[in-house]
Formats: C-alpha cells, structure tokens, sequence
C-alpha cells in the first residue's frame, strides 16, 4: 500500500516547507538536537504510535491515524507558536520526539515525549525533555501539564525525575504538573 | 501569540481579490470549524466531529504548510474583518496528491465568496509551483461544490484517482492560468 501523503511534492513546495520550518527553533543539548519535524519523520513517528507504547499515547492508532496525529502535533507551531520537535543523536540519528503540544479539550499546554524503543534507557528522552521544558519557560507559558496513562510507568518516572507532580485526572490520564495553575494555559 | 507562530504566519502568502483576504489561518478561525463539525452540514468531510476531533483535523491541515509548502488560507472579508471561511490545498491521509478545497461560514454561502477565493489560490499555484494540474475530489452528494469546481473551469476525468470510490475528480489544468 502506497502513501502518497506521506511524500513530499519535490520542487518549489517543498523548498518553501523548508523555509517555512526554519522559523522553529532548534535546541542543543550536550548528545542531541531538537529540531523542526519533516515528512520523512513519519516512519520514526509511526513506529512508536503503532508500536507496543500506542495505547499508552490514546491509541493504538492505525499509519494514517499515526499520521495525523504527527501533522497536528505540527499545526500548533504555527497556530501558537510551540509545537513538536524529532529529537536527533549529535550523529543526526533520529531518537523520538519531544512536544510542547495543545488541543483542544486540554486545559493547558502539555509536554510530552515519545521515543523508539531501541533508543530507551539511555535517558534521550530525560535530556530532550529538560530541553523543551526549559524552552518553555522562556516562553513564559504560565503552565504546564504532562498528561500520563497511568499504567505508563516509564513516563510517570521521567515525570517525576523532571519535577513535576501528579495533581488528579483528566479523561482517564494523570495529569503531571510541571508548573503554573489550571486555566491560565490559554483556550482553543 | 507566540513569535514563532507570528513568523510563520507572516511567511505564509497573503491574497487579495476584490472583496477578500486570504492569509495564514489563526487560532481563531478554529471557531467556525469547530461549529462547522459539530453540525450535520459535516457530513461530506468526516464528520461530525467534537470538538477535540475537530481541532485534530484542522491542526493538521494548518501544518501542511511547514511540512509541504501549501496549505489552507483562512479567507476575510476586506471590508469588515469577518472570517468567511477557508480555500487552500489540503492533502490528508489517503489523498492521492496535493487537493483544492473550500469552506465557507454559512454567513458567508450564495455570495461567491468560495468562487473568487478559489480563483485567488489557482492563480497563487499556478505561478508558484511546477505542478501540470490541481484537481478537486468531491463526494458525489456534493452538488453544490462539483458546480463550483466546473464553474471554476475544471473538468471531470474519471481517469484521475480519488479518495473514495466514486469521488468526483475535477482537474483544473494549470498551463492555462499561468
């Protein structure tokens, strides 16, 4: 089965997409580098969704539902200005991804962190998600969240290692806060 | 709004045409999608959707433009500001290639206003990219945007794929435009 979604159209589209994404900012960390998600992406992206973390992530999702969550994962940059970032070794291997996301439904922006299960228990995911963590401090983000299933022990360990801490539910997930108050994360 | 959200904005094209302003689509807009699902007028794009759902599936067409160069324009009224609705090119999951689509507020319906909008974007593809033809895939029960995509100057080719069996593919040849 072919994708043709998943491909970009060569040319001048997809030099404008390149321009376009390189208003993200892009963060250094002594191993890694956060920067602006391409298209090829999705097959790193698909095989965590589809992967044995699915439903852990509100899945399992199928390749095209996977995709559409990495396009509005994406949408965010430019609607408010924070969005998802594909985390990369120094060596430009793709690890996972780290996100300060926002949907609607949430209260308040979330951070989350998604990583290949061959790139675990190296602490990627704990060095990119300080690093977004800390981007959106200066972003003075006056909250928040990371929203956690609560049978995923992982994430609640790097929750915690990262200084959040679990305040209740919400449809089903813990919420894990980092900082700030409910209801002062903006609206959508 | 954030400055990056500011930056990419402004990098996105701006259109006018004699009554309308398309430009990056904003936060805002989100309004009227999340209406627009929450209603039965959904029915030829999915939905209906929540609003949860709703914000999914616009986020994601607001990202094609940093992922694949094109994507929807948020259309204004030049004169008072109102938010009519949304023509760009949108290329969803299953899509075949890049799609000319078009949303309008029902405020907004009768006057024309998809019609000069979708005009605006053929002629911004056509002097932008290399592409031979865009095309429009419509639902068959869609009359109203089949009449549109022939009164823009497409035409039917059955021989273009579409989304789901029995879609409507109107090509609009671009060599025409530019």
């Amino acid at each position: 089965m072919s994708h043709p979604h998943e491909t970009p159209v060569p040319g001048p589209a997809a030099d404008f997409a390149l321009a376009l994404s390189a208003h993200l900012p892009v963060l250094e960390t002594p191993r890694l580098r956060l920067r602006a998600p391409r298209l090829e992406d999705i097959e790193p992206w698909v095989e965590i969704l589809c992967g044995p973390a699915g439903p852990h992530l509100g899945g399992p999702f199928t390749r095209d539902e996977a995709f559409a969550e990495f396009a509005c994962a994406c949408g965010t940059w430019l609607l408010r200005g924070h969005g998802l970032w594909t985390v990369d070794s120094r060596d430009d291997e793709t690890l996972g991804f780290v996100l300060i996301g926002f949907e609607a439904g949430d209260l308040e922006p979330e951070l989350g962190y998604l990583f290949l299960p061959s790139a675990e228990g190296h602490g990627y995911a704990t060095e990119a998600a300080q690093a977004a963590r800390g981007h959106a401090r200066a972003l003075r983000l006056p909250s928040l969240v990371s929203y956690i299933d609560p049978a995923n022990t992982r994430s609640r360990q790097l929750a915690r290692r990262l200084g959040a801490t679990c305040e209740g539910d919400n449809a089903g997930s813990n919420v894990w806060r980092h900082w700030g108050a409910q209801h002062s994360g903006g609206q959508a | 709004m954030l400055p990056v959200a500011r930056q990419i904005a402004e990098a996105v094209p701006v259109l006018t045409t004699g009554r309308l302003r398309l430009r990056a689509p904003r936060p805002a807009d989100f309004e009227a999608w999340a209406g627009f699902f929450a209603s039965a007028r959904s029915v030829h794009e999915g939905g209906p959707l929540n609003r949860p759902a709703a914000w999914r599936h616009w986020a994601a067409d607001v990202a094609l433009w940093s992922l694949k160069g094109y994507g929807p324009f948020g259309v204004k009224d030049r004169a008072t500001g109102t938010y009519l609705g949304e023509v760009g090119i949108y290329h969803g999951e299953g899509y075949p290639a890049p799609e000319l689509g078009w949303f309008v507020v029902p405020a907004a319906e009768g006057r024309g206003i998809a019609h000069e909008a979708a005009r605006a974007v053929l002629g911004w593809v056509a002097a932008s990219f290399d592409w031979p033809h865009i095309t429009n895939i419509i639902e068959p029960a869609n009359t109203r945007s089949i009449a549109l995509g022939l009164r823009l100057g497409g035409v039917i080719d059955p021989t273009l794929p579409g989304i789901d069996p029995g879609d409507v593919v109107i090509r609009h040849d671009l060599g025409g435009i530019r």
